[in-house]
């Protein structure tokens, strides 16, 4: 969570509301009092990065406390409102039945309104992915997520901002693991809008991407 | 040629710099050192007479002996640049570790 403290409790709410209780929410070093709203309104575990070190980092924050806690299923969920509670049945049902360790959501499945600016991005970064890591997928930068425990042990991200996601997907391929996409709905509000990554930013991603890669 | 002196009084004002600094911390003689020892070859090299340069370039193939003055810095720049950006690298994994430690804590519920 990064500056959500108006959105984070209706996403709490929410996730609540379908069944799931078990929420550890990390403010990565919030301008706003997110972390005194996650504490005071909810059952949510919450936690604070005391300086900001990106989604990744946080995420990563996220499953080790989860981890530390005995959880069995780990779910990526964004603070900001984009992700909907009604695909997370839907996600652990098929990672559980279909025995996979990682279940990814797509935007591109199915119908999702999305700005043509930020499709062309996302269809670049796919192919980038796919030069990177030789996985072909329909949506590389989507942070819904559902996997095993032993799945989020393994992940153990390193790149503490965005290139996390495509870290995410080059360990699903380097470990091996089994992997399924399905389509979820994106809510491409005009508060998530203006919270997204900057298109400019996804240069500086790829940057990151292709040194660390020369580096491995 | 004016370069010379421009270029002398420069070093001068870092090399005074240097000196004021190590007076206040003494702990950094060696940094003094290593850069005095940088800017006085510097020093040497802008005041030798061009022709024992250009020997020197020469002795390299490259012609003309600040050429190869030139090339050695900028891949001793260049160099420079990798290590501050792994060390960059490097320090940001252990801050993001200590700050993690921290969250986890602090992690209420």
């Amino acid at each position: 969570m990064y500056n959500d403290e108006k959105m984070i409790l209706n996403v709490i709410k929410d996730l609540n509301s379908a069944g799931y209780n078990n929420i550890v929410v990390v403010d990565d070093g919030s301008k706003d009092n997110g972390y005194d709203v996650v504490k005071d309104n909810s059952n949510a575990i919450v936690t604070k990065h005391i300086i900001n070190r990106g989604q990744g980092a946080a995420l990563q924050t996220g499953m080790e406390i989860a981890l530390d806690r005995g959880a069995k299923y780990i779910i990526h969920f964004d603070s900001d409102g984009q992700h909907d509670v009604k695909d997370l049945d839907h996600m652990l049902d098929t990672l559980i039945k279909g025995k996979y360790d990682i279940v990814l959501g797509s935007r591109f499945i199915q119908e999702n309104k999305i700005p043509l600016k930020k499709r062309i991005i996302l269809r670049l970064g796919i192919f980038f992915t796919f030069l990177l890591s030789q996985i072909w997928l329909t949506d590389v930068h989507n942070g819904l997520r559902v996997m095993t425990a032993e799945t989020a042990k393994k992940l153990d991200l390193q790149h503490d901002r965005m290139e996390h996601a495509s870290e995410i997907l080059d360990k699903v391929k380097s470990l091996n693991l089994k992997y399924k996409e399905v389509p979820v709905t994106i809510h491409y509000t005009d508060y998530s809008q203006a919270k997204g990554q900057r298109i400019s930013n996804s240069i500086n991603i790829a940057m990151k991407l292709i040194s660390s890669k020369l580096r491995s | 040629m004016i370069i010379q002196y421009i270029v002398t009084g420069i070093i001068a004002v870092i090399l005074v710099q240097l000196i004021v600094r190590v007076i206040k911390d003494r702990t950094q003689f060696f940094k003094l050192l290593f850069w005095g020892l940088f800017w006085g070859v510097s020093l040497i090299f802008i005041w030798l007479p061009t022709n024992t340069i250009d020997k020197l370039g020469q002795l390299f193939g490259v012609g003309r002996g600040i050429d190869v003055l030139v090339y050695l810095s900028v891949v001793f720049l260049f160099y420079y640049i990798f290590r501050q950006n792994e060390k960059v690298g490097k320090l940001e994994k252990q801050i993001t570790k200590l700050v993690r430690e921290l969250a986890k804590q602090n992690a209420k519920s």
